[in-house]
């Protein structure tokens, strides 16, 4: 018994690893394209700059700097149309290098954000740009495993209500597949609704105790999450219902849940939201119909075996596989055209993140359906005819199918954190033709602080280099909720190692309670003293201290 | 002790020490608890230079039966707030509401960025709290820029602390913007009836 638990767990430590390790090298929105491009030379001074995105974005602030860090050229309003956000400029730019900055919330309520050098008149002062992840916030890592249950819970009661479906089973067999999915779709249940919490968290940048604050599900609520979690609460609802339901109101409970459920799984991601949406997304729903009828055939199959007499079973297995082949190919068409779309071209699966994680996907379901095959032309046959010594044969190949898969969904899960080609081709073609341009990824500092008076401040300060260097800081009251009506926010930079004392400066107000400030004094090697002193209102002032080891 | 903190502030004004110097304080550190008192609040420069255009204060919460002086250079506006529950004022009326925050502003000439001085005067009661320590938090909007003289000591600081002439210092020159301090003294000398008397307790 010991020893099977131990392997039991070990193996879901290894998936679990596995799903969360796997490279999240840039978050959702990608910026497409951008007028003036980054390193652009323009010959004369634009009347506004656009930056395009790969999907919809909310902008936190999108603004054009001059070298010192100060906004330039009278910015009117943002303006947003579909991925495009546009900021008119009614002031013209001198000739010089200017710095394009913005900070956008993606669809999938990721901050990104990104700086880069353009000029005019002249060719461009170099100047560093930086892209930055923007979602390393402690909630990641839940929100990755979260997925994972997420995807594993509902591909099971899902696919345990298709097998009831369409193979019929009943007695024993069929009581307990029914109670291991009514678990199954109370686990799931709570997992949607830790996913808009969670997703929440995520978006906030939120701390360890964010899950207890109003603004983090208020966010969350405010994301396609909500919307998905709604459908996946209903169905899983109904689903239950159909679990515990006698024989005759049973099938409308599951086929209403098992299409809820699906439709859960459409409404967000990146697969079934790539356009075109209309052929998109009933290509994602067959994959997933598919996928869950073959997870959620793995109980009631083990079951069977143990259960039913060794022929009884083999006839169910023998029922089953009639059914699995199409399942498969239909598995394996919908995944090709998926992947071929995400990725653009087959040769994409070896030169990026996606296309890695997307591949040991491919090959783990390679590695299944050889085995399924195993079983159906090897074992099946001994069961039929009643060979007991097949059942144990057959449980444990099983078992392996489960596990393995288990490993395909935390792949499932990394793929859908990870950006694809088809948004990372088209901002290479744009960059490419920048050779001047250099890319530094960003690094960032990202820290809570917090005073006596209870208040917090998250600070973000990237590249966190020695030289200029972009600090965001929202504050949040003793409650966790931010902190919107702030009438001004100080920052005092000093470095005593150099004799550089109490360099105080003015961060401007960029929505949501966020405020912005480039630092440039930040230019000297150090451990850089950052004062925070925020102004709730005239007289009420709230500050907080840290330190930044700039190198 | 009085002499001592009025020594030690002086010497560090006259030395030169960028203490007092560099910040918005009451004229007088000391009044008595229980009088009506004239205080004085004093502007002695602007923001990095820039000249003064408006000076705001806001009255501690304990303070009561504010009023600013006539002033024929700055136009003084006072902002009011809700008392808890009504006190008695003067000549027997209620009170509901007392001065929060007075604003001098629109002056006829912008206070100088450095060089000058000026005082704020109003009036008030001061509570009756010996030995207790209260702040006055103003602000100075000034051509370009502003300075909030908002920050409080990090510990509690009352006539009685030891040491407190130091930490009062200290207090003035750990921040940029210290908040206007007054220590509440033990009335030496009768209050006369013309000043107005507190309410019957």
């Amino acid at each position: 018994m010991f020893s099977r638990m131990t392997r039991y767990l070990s193996s879901l430590l290894l998936v679990g690893a596995l799903a969360t390790s796997s490279p999240q090298g840039l978050a959702h929105a990608v910026l497409l394209d951008s007028s003036p491009k980054p390193g652009e030379m323009l010959m004369q001074s634009p009347s506004e700059v656009v930056a395009n995105f790969n999907e919809g974005v909310g902008p936190i602030f999108f603004r054009v700097l001059d070298v010192q860090g100060q906004p330039v050229g009278d910015p009117g309003k943002i303006r947003l149309d579909g991925t495009k956000m546009t900021l008119p400029l009614r002031a013209s730019l001198p000739n010089g290098t200017y710095v394009l900055t913005y900070r956008v919330i993606s669809a999938d309520t990721h901050p990104v954000g990104a700086t880069f050098g353009f000029s005019i008149g002249e060719p461009m002062k170099r100047v560093d740009a930086t892209t930055d992840a923007g979602s390393r916030s402690i909630w990641s890592f839940a929100v990755a495993v979260n997925r994972w249950i997420l995807y594993a819970g509902m591909l099971w009661v899902t696919g345990t209500a298709i097998f009831l479906l369409l193979l019929g089973i009943d007695g024993a067999l069929r009581e307990e597949a029914r109670q291991t999915a009514r678990w199954a779709s109370v686990l799931t249940a709570v997992s949607y609704v830790l996913a808009v919490g969670f997703g929440g968290a995520d978006m906030q940048l939120g701390g360890a105790n964010a899950l207890w604050q109003t603004a983090t599900w208020r966010s969350g609520f405010d994301s396609t999450l909500s919307s998905s979690a709604v459908f996946g609460l209903v169905a899983m609802l109904m689903l239950y219902a159909g679990f515990a339901a006698g024989e005759r109101r049973r099938n409308g409970f599951l086929i209403a849940g098992v299409v809820l459920a699906i439709g859960s799984f459409l409404v967000t991601g990146h697969a079934a939201t790539a356009p075109p949406a209309w052929l998109m997304a009933p290509i994602v729903g067959a994959h997933l119909l598919a996928t869950a009828f073959w997870i959620g055939a793995f109980r009631p199959l083990l079951l069977s075996t143990r259960l039913l007499t060794a022929s009884n079973s083999g006839a169910l297995l023998q029922r089953f596989s009639t059914l699995a082949v199409p399942a498969v190919i239909v598995v394996l068409i919908s995944g090709t055209a998926i992947s071929l779309k995400q990725l653009g071209s087959p040769t994409k699966l070896f030169d990026n993140d996606y296309g890695s994680v997307l591949l040991a996907k491919i090959i783990l379901v390679f590695v299944i359906i050889v085995i399924a095959a195993y079983n159906k032309i090897n074992l099946t046959p001994k069961l039929i005819a009643n060979d007991a010594a097949g059942a144990v044969k057959i449980r444990r190949t099983i078992t392996l199918e489960l596990m393995l898969y288990f490993i395909v969904l935390a792949a499932a899960s990394a793929l859908t954190v990870t950006t694809p080609p088809r948004a990372l081709v088209a901002i290479g073609e744009a960059g490419a033709a920048e050779a001047k341009m250099v890319m530094i990824p960003g690094g960032l500092v990202k820290r809570t602080l917090k005073n006596a008076a209870a208040y917090s401040a998250e600070i973000e300060l990237s590249p966190a280099k020695v030289g200029e260097n972009m600090l965001m800081v929202t504050l949040k009251d003793p409650g966790g909720v931010i902190v919107d009506g702030a009438i001004a926010l100080e920052v005092t930079v000093a470095l005593e190692s150099a004799g550089i004392s109490e360099v105080r400066l003015k961060a401007e107000p960029v929505g949501n309670g966020m405020w912005h400030l480039m630092i440039g004094e930040t230019l000297i090697p150090g451990d850089w003293a950052l004062t925070i002193d925020g102004y709730l209102t005239d007289y009420d002032k709230t500050s907080f201290a840290t330190t930044v080891t700039l190198r | 002790m009085k002499k001592y903190i009025s020594l030690i502030i002086g010497t560090a004004l006259i030395t030169g020490v960028p203490v007092a110097q560099s910040h918005n304080t009451m004229t007088a550190y000391y009044a008595p608890a229980g009088f009506m008192q004239d205080l004085e609040l004093r502007v002695t420069h602007g923001c990095k230079g820039s000249p003064v255009k408006e000076v705001r204060l806001k009255i501690p919460d304990d303070m009561m039966r504010v009023s600013a002086e006539h002033n024929r250079d700055w136009v003084v506006e006072m902002k009011m707030r809700k008392l808890p529950k009504p006190m008695p004022g003067e000549g027997g009326n209620m009170l509901t509401e007392t001065v929060d925050e007075i604003i001098w502003k629109n002056p006829r000439s912008n206070l100088p960025g450095s060089g000058r001085f000026e005082g704020f005067r109003f009036r008030g009661m001061i509570p009756e709290a010996v030995g207790k320590i209260i702040f006055f938090r103003s602000v100075n909007v000034c051509e370009s820029g502003e300075e909030r003289y908002v920050d409080l000591p990090r510990e509690l600081l009352e006539a009685k602390t030891p040491g407190l002439p130091e930490k009062l210092l200290k207090f003035m020159s750990a921040t940029a913007t210290p908040s206007a301090f007054l220590i509440i003294e033990k009335p030496t000398r009768p209050q006369y009836p013309f000043a107005t008397p507190g309410p019957k307790k």
